[in-house]
Formats: C-alpha cells, structure tokens, sequence
C-alpha cells in the first residue's frame, strides 16, 4: 500500500524527523490533526456518542495522539492511525459511563469501528460539496435540515411544528439525504416532487 | 448462509427513522437488539449505517456554522444600523434641498431611498379606491371571520374565507386562520389569503397574534416577509411597498431583500420596530419613532349559568366522576362529586394563569408548557362498553384543540388514546374547518378509530353542551341537546387502564413541543363520566335546563 499521501513532501518528512519534541506540537501534527479532525469526529459520533460526550472523547483522543506522537510511522496513513486511538477513548468512556443504557453493545461496536477504520474511502465527502448541494437544495427542504441539524429539533418537534406526523419527517428527511447523496456522487440535485 | 433480518418490522422503516432512533436510544429494546445484531453480522447494513452516521455529522457541522454565521451578520447589520442615523442626516439635508426645488417646479415625486424623512406610510385618504370584494367558498376554506366592525364589506362574523383578496375601505376585520393564528385588518387595506398559515399584507395595517403549536404565521409584504415565531406583532404597508413592523410580544423573524439581491434577516424581540425599505443599501433598519397599532383581542371568556335543577339531574344519573371546577380543594385538587371519588390533579407547568378555576368553571389559556387536568390515578376498566362523557365547553381560539380524553398514561414515543373529544380544523377527513370530532379506539390507538362529527362551524366565544356516548354497538355524538352523528362500533371489552385528560392531548411531559400538540385554549365547565348510555330525552332536557 503507498502510504506517500500521509505526508505531502519531503519536506515535510524532514520535519517529522526533526520535529520539535520540548512539548510543543509540530507544524506536522498540527496539520495532520487539523486536516483529519472532523474524520475524528464523525468516527466518534459513529460510534453512538453525541453532544459534549463526543467533544469530551474527542479531546481525550487529540491529547493521547500527542503523546504517542512519536510512535507514529510517517509511512502509515494517518487516519487509520488516529482512529484507533479515538476508538479506544470510546471504550474507555464507555467503562466510565456504566449506568448509563449504551447504543451498542461491545461486539457491535468493535464491528462497527473495524468497518470504519478500514474503511477511509467512507470519509473521502468533503464537507464543501456537501455545503454547495445544501444550497441546491428547494428552500423549504433547506430550512428543514437547518432546523433538524442546526437547531437540534428532533423529529417529533419539527413534526408539531408542521403540522405533521413524525413519519412524515423521517420520510422527507429520508429523500432530502438520498438527493444530497446523489448530488455529492454527480454535482446536480433533482428536487423531489 | 446470510442471517436473514428482512422479515424483521424493525426494518421496514425507512434509514432515516431507523439509525435517528438508534442513535437517539429510542428503539425499544427488543428492537435494538435486532438491529445491533445485523450490524454485527451484516457488512453492507453496517456500511450503509456508517454512510449514514457520516452524513448525519457533516450535516450538523455544516448547519450549526450556517446558523452561527446568520447570527454573526445580523450582529453585524444592527452595529451598521447605529452609524445610519449620522449619515443619513447629512444625506437628508442635501437631498430634501434638491426635493424641495424640484417640487416649486412639478408635482410631489415618487420618494427616494431616505427612510429617516418624517413621512407617514399609512395609506392616504387618495390613494387607489379600493373596493369590498370578498370571495369566499364553503370548500377549500384558510380562515374565517371573527367579527367585522365598521365597514360596509358585506362580511359578517362566522364567514369562511378562501385563499384569495381581501380589501377593505374602512372598518376593521378579524380574522382566524385555521391554523391557528389571529389577524387584526384595519381598513383601509388589501390582504391576500395565501394559505391556513400565511398571508401577503399589500397595503394598510395588521396586527397578527399566533400562539398556536401549529406551523409558524407567514405573513408577506412587498419582497420580504415576516414569520411569527409566538408571539404577537403588527405592520403597516404603504402603497410604495415600505414595511413598518412592530413586535409587540416574543419574537418575529424578518426577512427583506436589499439592494443587491440578497436577504436580510434579523429576529426581532418584544417592544422592538424595524422598518422594511427593499431594494434599497438599508432594507432593515431599526426604527426610532413609535406608531400606535391596535392590538388584536381576544375572545372573551364568559361565565356558565348552572342551576341546581341541572346539577340534581347530573347526580340523579349516578356519574363514576363529576368535576363541577367550583373550587379546588385543601389539596389543591378538582373535588369529584361521582362515585369513583377519583379527583382531578392540576397539572400546571406553565404560569399560573394559564390554568384556574375562576367564575365556577376552569380556564385554560395557551401556554408554551404543559397545564392541564388529569385524574389523579388511573381508571382500569373505564373504556368499557358502554360510557357516556358529558361537559360543557367554550372555545377562545380557532385551532386543532383536544378537549377531553381517555389516554394510556406516558404511553412511550406516542400517545395512545380510547376516546378524544376534540375540535379538528387541520384534519384531512374533517368535513368542515372546525367541526366537532369524537374519536373511539378499542382498544387504545394513536391514530384510526370510529369517527363522529359535528355539521355546525365552531366559533369562539359561547358555551356549548357536548355529550359522547357508546353502547350497544353504537356510539352518538349530541351538541347542544340535540343528536348531530352516530356510528356503529364493535363492543370488544377494553380492560386497560386510562387517565381521564382535560386541555391537552399528550401527557409525555419532558418531550419539547409535545405539549403544545392540540392544546385547548377556552373554558370548560361540568364534567361527568359514566358507565351507562345517557338517554337522548335526558341530554335534551339537560340542554334546555341551562340554555347558554
């Protein structure tokens, strides 16, 4: 496998190599981490976690990135690398969490982390296409997703809100995803009927 | 050999509602399990879960920056609003110079972008006549008439109206759209009836109040548009197609599109005025000067007249519960007079006024939290097979409202209910905007059942006597002593435990918005519940005995 892509040029080899190790992080990591840290959190939302849980594992995942900073292997891929480090913050919060009712289960979880982190072609969307298709899509489906997805209305309020039922919702939400999906596949968006 | 998962319900809706649900924790047990052991087993259902989980997270990243940023740009406008004043007072002087010779030589022009001018924008006594031509249409209806006061429209109160023009010389209307918002026209005006939830303002003034649960009030002026976020404002529209808007209560999202094609947005909170000027480098400004709206009235409550000859023929009858809402008792709850003893719990989360017992009966007013009566435990058995529910009701609002209901108390994700009461406006199957409906369920369900309905439109304002009755194989609808529907049904017998509910229809209290689905807003008076078929001649007498 090319692992080349990990680091953009030799220079930048060079500087992982020499990289500042008094405590203050490389222009590297910060660049790799900067560049894969959205791919962090999605790994960890995957996983079944949300809201300040997530930011929280997140955090714990970027501070333990640091200190094995030095074992990692420029010739590897980052992001496999990273996430494995998150998948283990997870497993961790999840011990600390034990009264709470999980999502998934132990074995589900490892299935589902093992899925993703061999997987990155599954984070290969860049969220600039997805924002250009947003705008593509009829103002109403628009503001739908801004209220689900920015505001945090869950589907039972959007559906008192409009007067409709929460299957109604999930239906709509389900046709407005298959259109962003299909816009980010081929750049166009057919509004649904 | 591949598990197969297919057979399983749980699968059978769609992705969105699926993965939402699991992730959120929603999915009764037996039902994650389900799902968790497909994702173990099955490679493409964890992928298609991992797409979706992907999605789902850039969709909140991209949707929380747009948000953040509308805010950060109308932070931006009101710090630019606060320079304008300066600016345009030296622009003002300058231009009114150039206006002011203009005018020795020709008639007054058209006037230019200087919003700050002491002009008025209420419609001029010579403005285009406008003339009283209302449509309106049986089928199809959006709103009905209130009242009308003053004009001479040819309009009267109970009217139904249909999308289309109304205009207005003189006089005021009020106006209640189905879905739940009230309109204050005042002549002279044009309004356009767009939909139950929206309408366009082309000129005159308006006072809107929605505090409904339904969709938001839209209303349109000239290449903006205002959206009532529960609250009440007004606006005035002149004929050049400038907008003065006012919030009296809560908050209005204000829309206008300025000079360069693109939206300006702002919410605007309680006591605050923006003027709306399109097109124009200022499309939104905040205004300085106040102009006097009237606001837009409320109906009335009145008190019930009960005598005891009434009262002696309810007793007579031997009712299970008999909430008369004459006073609370040293418990704070509703005293029952029937032989169940079972009591009403007051159940207010809201201010105190939106829940009393005043004058003899209880009020409930609309509220952004849960009030409402409830039994004070649960009733095993009281959907039996023959039942009678019997109260008195006075409606203050034109809206989807819940009067009465047999609910399976905290029934998970949805309300399971025997039998509801209620006045249906948005409903698909409603014959009429704001007919009476009663709805049996046996057993309990969240939605179909055996429906009966009122013929007459249910105006705000005045009491009026509601009994539902089941047995026999039959159930019958009476409004105001006289028999209006009446429906065969099954006589399975229905064990499961009910909380009788007044005033709303979901008790999952912690579910945001849930509280405002159906909610009642009016009076109530004299409930009773029993196990028997109230006879026809009984109903009728009791009507004549009281006669609102």
């Amino acid at each position: 496998m090319n692992h080349e892509g990990s680091l953009r040029s030799f220079r930048e080899r060079e500087e992982f190599v020499s990289g500042d190790r008094s405590g203050q992080p490389t222009s590297l990591f910060v660049e790799l981490v900067v560049r894969h840290q959205h791919d962090v959190n999605r790994f960890i939302r995957i996983l079944g976690l949300k809201g300040e849980d997530a930011d929280e594992v997140l955090q714990q995942t970027m501070v333990k990135v640091w200190e094995k900073w030095d074992e990692y292997d420029p010739d590897r891929d980052f992001l496999p690398w990273i996430l494995k480090f998150a998948h283990l913050e997870v497993l961790k919060f999840r011990q600390r969490r034990t009264q709470e009712r999980l999502i998934f289960n132990d074995e589900v979880l490892q299935a589902i982390a093992m899925e993703s982190i061999q997987n990155p072609a599954l984070y290969e969307a860049k969220l600039e296409v997805l924002r250009g298709c947003l705008q593509r899509l009829r103002r109403w489906d628009y503001e739908l997703v801004l209220a689900k997805y920015g505001r945090g209305l869950s589907a039972t309020e959007l559906a008192a809100q409009a007067s409709t039922t929460t299957k109604a919702i999930y239906r709509k939400l389900d046709r407005i995803r298959m259109a962003l999906t299909e816009c980010m596949r081929a750049g166009m968006v057919r509004s649904d009927p | 050999m591949k598990p197969d998962f297919q057979n399983s319900d749980v699968f059978q809706m769609g992705e969105e509602s699926l993965f939402s649900r699991l992730q959120a924790g929603e999915l009764p047990f037996e039902e994650q399990a389900i799902v968790e052991k497909r994702l173990r087993d099955d490679s493409e259902f964890r992928k298609a879960y991992l797409r979706w989980s992907i999605l789902d997270t850039d969709l909140r990243t991209i949707c929380r920056e747009d948000l953040l940023e509308t805010s950060t740009r109308s932070q931006k406008q009101r710090q630019l609003s606060s320079l304008i004043p300066w600016l345009v007072a030296a622009a003002t002087i300058f231009i009114s110079v150039l206006v002011w010779v203009k005018m020795l030589r020709s008639d007054r022009t058209a006037p230019d972008t200087d919003t700050t001018a002491e002009k008025s924008i209420i419609p001029e006594e010579s403005a285009t006549p406008v003339s009283a031509a209302i449509p309106h249409s049986e089928n199809g209806s959006v709103a009905i008439i209130v009242s009308a006061d003053g004009g001479d429209t040819g309009l009267s109160a109970g009217q139904r109206l249909a999308p289309g023009t109304v205009k207005l010389k003189q006089g005021n209307l009020l106006i209640a759209f189905l879905g739940g918002a009230r309109m204050l026209l005042e002549g002279p005006a044009e309004l356009v009836l767009q939909s139950s939830s929206s309408a366009r303002l082309v000129q005159g003034k308006a006072a809107v109040r929605d505090s409904s649960s339904g969709k938001p009030f839209r209303l349109d002026v000239p290449d903006g548009a205002l959206v009532d976020l529960g609250t009440e404002f007004a606006v005035m529209t002149d004929r050049y197609g400038h907008s003065f808007v006012k919030v009296q209560e809560g908050e209005v999202s204000v829309s206008v599109i300025g000079g360069d094609g693109t939206t300006f947005s702002d919410v605007v909170g309680a006591n605050s005025t923006r003027s709306l000027v399109p097109r124009s480098q200022f499309p939104l400004q905040e205004e300085d000067r106040d102009v006097s709206f009237s606001r837009v009235p409320s109906v009335p409550l009145t008190s019930l007249n009960i005598n005891s000859a009434y009262v002696n023929s309810v007793r007579n009858s031997q009712p299970l519960i008999y909430w008369r809402f004459e006073d609370l008792d040293e418990d704070g709850m509703v005293p029952d007079e029937g032989s169940l003893r079972c009591r009403g719990k007051v159940l207010n989360r809201a201010s105190p006024e939106c829940l009393q017992i005043r004058d003899g009966h209880l009020e409930l007013l609309g509220a952004q939290r849960a009030r409402r009566i409830e039994s004070e435990r649960s009733l095993p058995g009281i959907s039996s097979e023959e039942l009678s529910l019997e109260l008195w009701v006075q409606t203050a609002e034109v809206s989807w409202q819940m009067m009465c209901g047999m609910l399976i108390p905290n029934a998970p994700q949805e309300q399971r209910s025997a039998v509801v009461l209620e006045l249906s406006n948005q409903l698909g199957i409603v014959p009429s905007p704001m007919a009476f409906r009663a709805v049996s369920r046996m057993p309990a369900e969240r939605t179909g059942g055996y429906n009966l309905f009122g013929k007459d439109l249910w105006m705000p304002g005045g009491w009026h006597y509601v009994v539902f009755t089941r047995g026999n194989g039959v159930s019958r609808l009476y409004i105001d002593g006289k028999l209006v529907d009446e429906s065969s049904v099954p006589t399975t017998r229905d064990n499961a435990d009910y909380h009788l509910v007044l005033g709303q229809l979901h008790t999952i209290d912690g579910v945001p918005g849930h509280v405002l689905i159906r909610q009642f807003v009016g009076a109530m008076d004299e409930f009773a519940l029993y196990d028997q078929v109230l006879p026809a001649e009984t109903i009728a007498e009791r009507y004549r005995l009281v006669r609102p």
